[in-house]
């Protein structure tokens, strides 16, 4: 069951702002993982338009966030942006179609291993002894890890920042926070702004009889 | 008197050779060398047979000499696909539309020009600073030809039959003229007028010549048409072709125009450039462009032929008071007709003659 749902964007934008994160940064990370999903073509293998959304999504993340002081993180090989004085991190996952729905749960599209249940598990029960970490200066282990959960199918798209809190099987099964960031009618909005077909003022020219 | 001169440019108009234009009347290419050069005047039944084969009015070899352009004054966009006689037969349209020109002049006040000579700056801050001046902000430019003449220029169409020609301007002496050629789509010739503006404020004192000259005004039109900071506003990430199809239509350009300043803005990658070309071949867009705008056409010439319409003088009578034939000058008046611009006028409260 979830413990919150920030459904409205007043109410996302405020949270995200305790995160030291903001709506529009998000959706830029969305754009550039739909940018990545459209540079696929049929010739490409199944996979690739799963892995090149969320390659470029981490990249626009990380050009994002790290001119802002976050930093990037590979412990594990599990990709993200840190950001230590909030001891948070933000990972990008691609999700089905139960993203930014209210009374369903985004599910990872990609079965996810040992670290990310691991992620998982700090999410609820804070690591005791990050010293213990091999790298303490850095360490992480007990950073709270939230997931940028994109949805991308035809020209649907829907996204949502969220933490989770259960994991079987490879797969997020709840979560404790979820921050609406985009909904299918944000997007549509977005993508394919309604634009005046005859824009600019009008243009007045004198003509006068002598 | 004979003009030899109008009969040089009567036959660069009909883009015949000295040799054609002797076979077409029975005499020998030398005649009509010397008939040129004005060492002889040609006789009646000659005139005559020059007149017919020519298609211009007998009286037209009778009048003053005509403003001749030059190559050399004229910016042309298409420099190598253009053919000489392509080339003199455009630039004799713009000696033709001075004679319309100063016969308007002199019976009506058009805007005065309100150009600046920005030959000094890059072409992106030329177009930045010309926005500055006319007030127009990152807004988009609505009628690219009202724009024009509104600032002064003096605005034609040539209907060349060839696509070769894409457009020229010119300045004579303080008076800027551009030339449209209607064979290219709207879109396209929406472009040219950018272009043709770019070359009238970065090069009327000289400057660069050829391909540099035409880069230059390409950038500047670029920039005028799309500036940079709305651009980056209504399409701050680019994914798909259809996003530029549907954002064209706020800058009334062509997908093709707009993928190539994304491109240079970096909103889209080179590998998502090249894409967008193959998709825009493969969808046919090249031939036919999607969600196509109408020409855009001179409302200045519009708001004359209106007025003359009122005191029951017509474009046939104005073609006729200057010895041309009816075509040239409805070709380069956007096809316009007084009487359509009559009824226009009446029901559109916007277009107030002032």
């Amino acid at each position: 069951m979830d413990n919150a749902v920030y459904k409205e964007a007043w109410d996302a934008r405020w949270r995200l702002k305790e995160l030291g994160l903001t709506l529009e940064q998000l959706i830029e990370v969305v754009r550039a993982s739909v940018a990545g999903r459209g540079d696929c073509t049929d010739n490409d293998p199944p996979s690739a338009p799963g892995w090149s959304s969320w390659r470029y999504g981490i990249r626009r993340l990380r050009e994002i966030f790290r001119q802002e002081g976050w930093e990037k993180d590979d412990t594990g090989q599990l990709s993200t942006i840190a950001n230590h004085e909030r001891r948070i991190k933000v990972a990008v996952c691609n999700t089905d179609d139960g993203t930014a729905i209210e009374n369903r749960i985004p599910r990872n599209r990609s079965r996810k291993g040992v670290i990310s249940e691991r992620a998982t598990d700090r999410n609820v029960t804070p690591y005791i002894f990050p010293e213990m970490e091999e790298d303490a200066a850095r360490n992480t282990a007990d950073y709270v890890t939230w997931y940028l959960c994109i949805y991308n199918e035809d020209d649907c798209v829907r996204a949502e920042l969220s933490c989770p809190s259960a994991f079987e099987a490879g797969y997020f099964t709840r979560y404790s926070e979820r921050i609406f960031i985009l909904s299918e009618d944000d997007w549509k909005t977005m993508d394919f702004p309604q634009q005046d077909d005859n824009s600019g003022p009008d243009i007045e020219v004198s003509v006068r009889r002598k | 008197m004979f003009n030899p001169k109008r009969l040089t440019l009567a036959r660069r108009r009909r883009r015949l050779t000295k040799i054609l234009l002797a076979g077409a009347i029975n005499v020998t290419p030398h005649t009509i060398l010397r008939y040129e050069s004005g060492d002889v005047l040609p006789p009646d039944d000659s005139i005559a047979k020059l007149s017919r084969a020519l298609s211009f009015p007998i009286d037209f070899f009778f009048g003053p000499d005509i403003d001749e352009l030059s190559d050399k004054t004229a910016s042309f966009r298409s420099l190598s696909a253009m053919t000489a006689k392509e080339r003199d037969a455009a630039l004799a349209a713009g000696s033709l539309a001075y004679l319309f020109s100063d016969w308007v002049e002199q019976r009506f006040y058009l805007p005065k020009q309100d150009l600046i000579n920005l030959g000094v700056e890059e072409p992106e801050g030329a177009a930045r600073s010309l926005r500055q001046k006319w007030l127009l902000g990152e807004q988009p430019i609505k009628n690219m030809v009202h724009l024009l003449e509104a600032k002064g220029v003096r605005v034609f169409s040539l209907s060349e039959n060839t696509k070769t020609v894409d457009a020229f301007s010119v300045w004579r002496g303080d008076r800027p003229y551009v030339f449209l050629n209607t064979e290219k789509t709207p879109e396209h010739s929406r472009y040219d007028a950018a272009h043709e503006l770019g070359h009238l404020v970065l090069h009327k004192h000289g400057g660069p010549q050829g391909r540099k000259a035409e880069e230059e005004a390409d950038r500047f039109a670029a920039s005028f048409l799309m500036p940079s900071s709305d651009v980056k506003a209504i399409l701050p990430r680019v994914t798909t072709l259809n996003q530029i199809i549907q954002a064209k239509k706020r800058w009334s350009v062509s997908v093709a125009a707009l993928n190539y300043r994304l491109h240079k803005l970096g909103i889209v990658s080179d590998w998502l450039y090249r894409t967008f070309c193959i998709q825009l071949t493969e969808r046919g867009f090249r031939e036919k462009e999607p969600y196509g705008i109408k020409r855009e056409q001179s409302i200045a010439w519009r708001k004359v032929f209106t007025e003359l319409w009122k005191e029951k003088v017509t474009k046939k009578d104005v073609a006729n008071e200057l010895n041309l034939p009816f075509e040239e000058v409805n070709n380069l008046l956007f096809g316009l007709e007084g009487q359509q611009g009559a009824e226009d006028n009446q029901s559109n409260a916007g277009l107030r003659l002032i």
